[in-house]
């Protein structure tokens, strides 16, 4: 018992940025951006559909070390710093979840409310997201190619860590707002290998298709999903 | 009032008033009423010098029912005891706005016997009581601060001393039968008139107030003092032995959605077991000016605990978290005690040197839900820690002026073998891990004192105080990191022949104050942390066969860098403790009714978060009748049937499995018991 006690504890005394920590919460809202006017293969993709079921969701106090702002380090001038690598994400402690799962879908025309956040105020770093199934569908063109395009449910194996969110929140109204870049998830998608259409004209992704591999890269890069803090 | 009761008054309130109060158990001869000489031994420790000692009587000690420890360790004034995980653990102490996790800033004594664990596995300075037979507790001398030499690791908050003796001579047989199936029986005798002689033996079992609080315990205590050619002989022998269940806490929330009751036991195969063996001897040696006292001892320690706090959140297979610490102490104490004059004024002075040695084997595994078995080993350590201590403390005496002075230096040695001190293989050479570490701890005590007129007494007060650190957390060769207290207190003590009053402020600045997480094996420092409080103590007598024990403290703790208010300490803790006797003759027996209450009043502790707890009020009660040598008692605890935690934390945890796990820090409790009832029927032969 002594641990929780003591962890409890210094979870309080050691909070990040000095911020005097209160239970809060906060609406999580989640929205899509439309795909890009090309991908990487040059593939012009129109969406029909776009889904996803969303929970849990948490936020941490780690930072997201590799999407640091950029400063200018004097030693850069005498050959510079020298790093290991990049990396060494560490969530650090939670400051907020959402656990109630829900299925969204991701072309409605204003943000779909995911839910209320059970919180406390923090220096926030950092989020992370688990995607239950994500699925795709729409057509893409190229050269005058068309494929209609299903990409079949995708179940990321793992939460998706170390999405940015850096903010310190206190008492202030207004709520975190997920945007999906699908341009992210579409872009390593070279729709040539989508396979052969179905009765239907569509050709769904098998699991083990080019195609398929390049759609799960695009959902599980954490550039894909982008977080901010929108007053009201 | 006859002079025999205005005598009893006066000794009853030595101890409180401590004007002229003699070293250790001085015995004086008194005249009766009769004119016939009577042995009358006055025992108090060393005399007060500070408006914060207190002596606790046998009579409070008897007048509210007494389960156990958990009870006997709430007559201590401003201390909360907490008992969160079975019957057979260590209770979590709160005293002047610490929070003593399960004894790290509070000393604990048993008539010699130091009982703070060096280095525990579970918690730093880990105390157990629950061997301590309350029947067999004849007074309690608290000294709460650390402006005492004597003081030694541990007493951050202050030192809690447990003298022992049977009320009456004779045999004791008590037998009780209480609800949710408790029996416990207590066998004891004392042979003469002096009540430190005696043996006792305590059975007792029970199935619990709710689900998974079932334990079964056997404590023997025995001592013996006997006076062989001038020196006074000490022997004192422990044996105990406990197997207890624990339900685990309750996440606020679950309670909430009705997920689970408030009495639920959340993990399965929680609890534990403790056994202790222990011996003292000590030899009390007169001399002209003083005495000097010999005790030397052994305790042979262990426990083993399994509970699952945080149920599924760091391993699908559960988060069960075993650990088994046994300990082997030994140690040795000379106390000088010598009085001189100087300058045609009394000076008094005290030298102790002592030493001790623990050696220590501790394993802590996770284990999984399912079936209890090991599947992670965390820690498989032993190590061999080593103290040695010497202080000195004079008291001047000059008009109504009393002068005190004192110093004390501990040093520490400590040497490791930790097995799993790496667990990448890139470094683990098969052999573990050995490493050693030294350090030194040296203290100010000093005192004023100001006697006006017969009962008015000042006191101001400083200490120096100190919390040995987690030998696991050392590293080779380092400097051993203490936990520095710094401590002041001034006050006042009243005494007239039917009150005594003690009333005091104090303040405890903590240099580096850090914690020990055992679970990871690291020690985090937190920074400067300061207590500030005051502390009322009452024992008043107004009529005859009536006593009544009340305290009341305060206490705000603050990391002063930030501001911040330390999470769990308690703020307002109150107790009153009130019995009475009415003699009467029955069938030419000499009889007598009784009836008694213990109140306990815990105000909201803060959380993290800014969230308070609980209130907690309780009220314990008893009444009986004796008549010649058969007394019939009912005790009711919890009379109110307060529905109260006993303990409440914030953490994140998850006992539903396959569920979404929440990280984030919620409620959890552990429940406290409902109202209780037991009958108990006492033989004294």
């Amino acid at each position: 018992m002594s641990r929780l006690v003591l962890s409890s504890t210094l979870a309080c005394l050691c909070a990040c940025g000095g911020v005097a920590q209160k239970r809060r919460t906060f609406p999580v809202e989640v929205t899509h951006a439309a795909p890009a006017a090309a991908n990487d293969s040059g593939w012009a993709v129109t969406l029909t559909k776009a889904t996803a079921k969303v929970a849990p969701v948490r936020f941490f106090t780690g930072k997201v070390l590799l999407s640091s702002r950029w400063e200018f380090d004097p030693y850069l001038l005498i050959g510079g710093t020298a790093w290991a690598h990049p990396g060494h994400y560490l969530q650090g402690d939670a400051l907020g979840e959402l656990l109630t799962p829900k299925d969204l879908d991701l072309l409605a025309a204003t943000p779909t409310e995911l839910g209320l956040a059970e919180a406390v105020t923090g220096d926030y770093g950092s989020m992370q997201l688990t995607l239950d199934t994500v699925q795709l569908a729409g057509t893409a063109t190229k050269d005058s190619v068309t494929v209609k395009f299903d990409t079949g449910a995708f179940t990321p194996p793992a939460p998706i860590e170390g999405v940015r969110f850096e903010k310190i929140l206190e008492d202030e109204k207004g709520t975190a707002r997920l945007t999906a870049l699908t341009s992210v998830w579409l872009s390593r998608i070279d729709f040539s290998t989508a396979g052969t259409p179905n009765a239907d004209g569509v050709s769904v992704f098998s699991s083990d298709s080019v195609a398929f591999n390049g759609f799960v890269r695009g959902v599980l890069d954490t550039s894909a999903y982008d977080v901010k803090w929108v007053a009201p | 009032m006859p002079r025999l009761c205005r005598l009893a008054f006066v000794v009853g309130f030595l101890p409180v008033l401590a004007a002229a109060q003699p070293s250790i158990e001085d015995a004086g001869v008194v005249e009766s009423d009769a004119g016939t000489p009577m042995v009358t031994t006055v025992r108090g420790s060393r005399g007060a010098r500070s408006a914060s000692e207190y002596v606790v009587p046998q009579d409070v000690v008897q007048a509210a029912p007494k389960q156990g420890a958990t009870d006997l360790l709430r007559l201590v004034p401003g201390m909360v005891a907490s008992q969160h995980s079975g019957a057979g653990k260590a209770q979590q102490l709160f005293l002047r706005g610490f929070d003593a996790v399960h004894g790290q800033d509070v000393e604990l004594d048993v008539a010699g016997l130091p009982v703070n664990q060096v280095s525990h596995l579970h918690a730093v300075g880990y105390a157990d009581v629950n061997w301590l037979i309350p029947e067999a507790v004849r007074e309690l001398h608290i000294t709460e601060g650390s402006y005492r030499a004597f003081q030694g690791d541990f007493a951050v908050a202050g030192t809690v001393r447990f003298d022992l003796g049977l009320a009456e001579q004779g045999l004791l047989v008590s037998a009780s039968l209480g609800q949710f199936a408790t029996q416990r029986l207590v066998v004891g005798f004392r042979p003469g008139e002096d009540e430190s002689t005696f043996a006792a033996l305590e059975l007792s079992k029970s199935d619990g107030f709710g689900p998974q609080r079932a334990f079964g315990k056997a404590s023997l205590l025995a001592q013996a003092t006997a006076n062989v050619k001038g020196a006074r002989v000490r022997v004192l022998l422990g044996n105990y032995v406990t197997r207890f269940d624990s339900p685990g806490v309750v996440r606020e929330a679950d309670v909430d959605a009705g997920r689970f009751t408030f009495f639920q036991a959340t993990a399965r195969g929680q609890g534990g077991s403790a056994s202790r063996h222990q011996l003292l001897v000590g030899l009390d040696l007169p001399h002209d000016t003083g005495r000097t006292t010999f005790e030397v001892y052994g305790v042979l320690s262990d426990l083993r605990l399994r509970n699952n706090f945080t149920g599924y959140i760091t391993d699908e297979r559960g988060d069960g978290l075993e650990q088994t610490h046994n300990v082997n102490t030994v140690g040795a104490r000379v106390i000088h005690r010598r009085s001189f004059t100087l300058l045609g004024n009394p000076l008094s002075a005290e030298l102790g040197l002592g030493a001790h040695r623990d050696a220590a084997n501790q394993i802590q595994r996770r284990y999984r839900e399912s079936d209890g078995t090991p599947y992670a080993d965390e820690v498989d350590a032993r190590f061999v820690q080593s103290a040695a201590d010497a202080y000195g403390e004079l008291t001047y005496s000059r008009g109504g002026w009393r002068f005190l002075l004192g110093g004390r230096a501990d040093l520490l040695g400590f040497e490791i073998v930790d097995t799993l001190a790496f667990i990448n293989p890139r470094f683990y050479d098969g052999k573990g891990y050995s490493r050693s570490a030294l350090g030194v701890h040296g203290g100010l005590k000093a005192g004023i004192e100001r006697t006006l007129g017969e009962h008015v007494r000042l006191f101001a007060n400083y200490g120096d105080g100190f919390r040995s650190p987690q030998a696991r957390s050392l590293a080779d060769g380092e400097r051993a990191p203490f936990v520095s207290v710094r401590g002041g207190e001034v006050g006042g003590a009243l005494a007239f022949s039917k009150l005594a009053l003690q009333l005091s402020g104090f303040t405890s600045f903590v240099d580096d104050d850090f914690f020990f997480d055992h679970s990871v094996g690291t020690t985090v420092f937190i920074g400067p942390t300061l207590r500030v409080g005051g502390a009322l103590q009452a024992i008043a007598r107004p009529i005859e066969n009536l006593v009544i024990s009340a305290s009341g403290t305060l206490a705000t703790a603050h990391q002063t860098q930030t501001g911040d208010l330390l999470p769990y300490f308690a703020p307002t803790v109150a107790r009153i403790d009130a019995g009475y006797k009415r003699p009467f003759t029955i069938f030419g027996l000499a009889s007598h009714g009784l009836i008694g209450a213990g109140f306990t009043l815990l105000g909201p502790r803060p959380l993290p978060f800014e969230e308070f707890s609980q209130t907690v009020a309780l009220l314990d009660a008893r009444i009986g009748v004796r008549i010649g040598p058969a007394e019939l008692r009912f005790d009711f605890s919890n009379l109110l049937d307060a529905r109260w935690r006993d303990g409440e934390f914030v953490y994140a945890s998850s006992f539903i499995p396959g569920a979404p796990v929440s990280r984030l820090p919620s409620r959890q409790f552990t429940a406290g018991a409902p109202r209780q009832f037991s009958a108990t029927v006492e033989i004294h032969i």
